[in-house]
């Protein structure tokens, strides 16, 4: 039996990791991934579970895979450190792309070019799972000191490999989706009241795209360029 | 619609150039690791003191607001609390960055940014003990004292035979 603390104490540390300033990149582009869709109550809340659940998945793979000692902890946080934010920067620019419709769009010239635009504009809430997943295996040097010093003591002590894991997880994503939900209602809340909600959808998903090119030129610029932004 | 594909070309170009330059310095940096690992061994196991304490603040490439606060703590601490030993040459203060010396990382199992004590006796590493909990501690700065401070000072106390 894990007792209430090492409980609370697994929370705690998932959100610290979420509200220290180094993943404000990736927590912003989560954000604005999650609450895009915002004519669509269902379609908001259901990314945002999805988004909690592929940290949760990321968060509880690790951690099974390490205390199993299939993997040493050091071992796989020096290579996740060293390839996944550098990674990241490329991944973040093409999301971006598609999500304007620039890319995706000139891969079909045939009649369903018009279809294939609008899904990838529009985009399915599965990318929210997979980059819920991606985000939390780029760990910042917060994220890897929390994760790889804290939480992995934590669940060796109480030999929790799957509910200290999980509500770490799901405590990196809790932010997040507050401030997803709560930018999403606010922007119905205004669509509907001045009766422009498609105008005030399209804007919010033009926005999102340039959010996640501008971090994806963000992580470029720090981890592949080595471009230092902390003074 | 030119603006779009200028701006789609951008940022495909800017995409690949990044792939590329990534490549390039992963290819670069595995044949500079290999030398540079080689001399920081040499300069651990044999150190002009015999007998001394290391301490390492191991840090990642990518720098942080809060990595640079714990630096600053443990620098702070080093020399409020320990500047006599710091002067006499039986403390050392370090700065690594463990994503370029894979050996030193690997040695001291580091997982994230991390201070690293060390006691060398006679030259040889006789004991190390790696610090995960300045993570947690960083907002405190009493406990952190206590913590490093202690980590420390249970080596620099062991006196030699």
């Amino acid at each position: 039996m894990i007792s209430w603390l090492a409980l609370g104490s697994a929370l705690w540390l998932g959100i610290l990791t979420s509200i220290s300033p180094c993943p404000l990149a990736s927590n912003i582009a989560a954000i604005s991934l999650i609450g895009r869709r915002v004519g669509q109550t269902r379609q908001v809340l259901l990314s945002g579970v999805l988004y909690t659940l592929g940290r949760t998945v990321a968060y509880v793979g690790l951690a099974v895979l390490i205390l199993a000692g299939l993997l040493g902890s050091g071992e796989i946080a020096r290579f996740l450190l060293r390839y996944l934010n550098q990674i990241l920067g490329p991944v973040l620019i093409l999301v971006g792309m598609v999500l304007l419709g620039l890319l995706g769009a000139s891969l079909s010239f045939n009649l369903a070019g018009q279809r294939v635009q609008e899904r990838a504009s529009k985009g399915s809430i599965g990318w929210a799972a997979v980059m819920g997943l991606l985000f939390a295996l780029s760990f910042c040097p917060v994220s890897a000191g929390l994760f790889f010093g804290a939480l992995l003591t934590l669940s060796a002590t109480h030999q929790s490999r799957l509910m200290l894991p999980a509500l770490f997880g799901i405590g990196t994503a809790l932010p997040v989706i507050f401030f997803a939900f709560l930018i999403a209602f606010a922007a119905n809340r205004v669509g509907t009241t001045f009766n422009r909600l498609t105008q005030v959808e399209w804007w919010v998903r033009t926005i999102t795209g340039a959010i996640f090119i501008l971090a994806g030129i963000y992580y470029c610029l720090a981890h592949i360029y080595g471009i230092s932004f902390v003074v | 619609m030119t603006t779009r594909k200028a701006v789609t070309h951008l940022l495909l170009g800017f995409v690949l150039i990044s792939v590329g330059f990534a490549i390039g310095k992963e290819t670069a940096l595995n044949g500079a690791r290999k030398t540079a690992t080689a001399s920081e061994v040499a300069a651990v196991t044999q150190p002009t003191g015999s007998d001394k304490v290391i301490v390492y603040y191991m840090h990642q490439t990518f720098r942080c607001v809060t990595c640079n606060q714990i630096e600053a703590m443990t620098a702070d601490l080093i020399r409020t609390s320990f500047s006599k030993q710091l002067a006499e040459g039986r403390l050392e203060w370090k700065r690594v960055n463990f994503q370029e010396n894979e050996e030193l990382a690997r040695r001291y199992d580091v997982a994230s940014s991390s201070v690293v004590v060390v006691r060398l006796r006679g030259g040889k590493e006789v004991a190390h003990q790696t610090l995960d909990k300045v993570w947690t501690l960083v907002g405190k700065r009493d406990e952190f004292a206590a913590y490093v401070g202690n980590a420390i000072r249970a080596y620099t106390t062991q006196e030699a035979p």
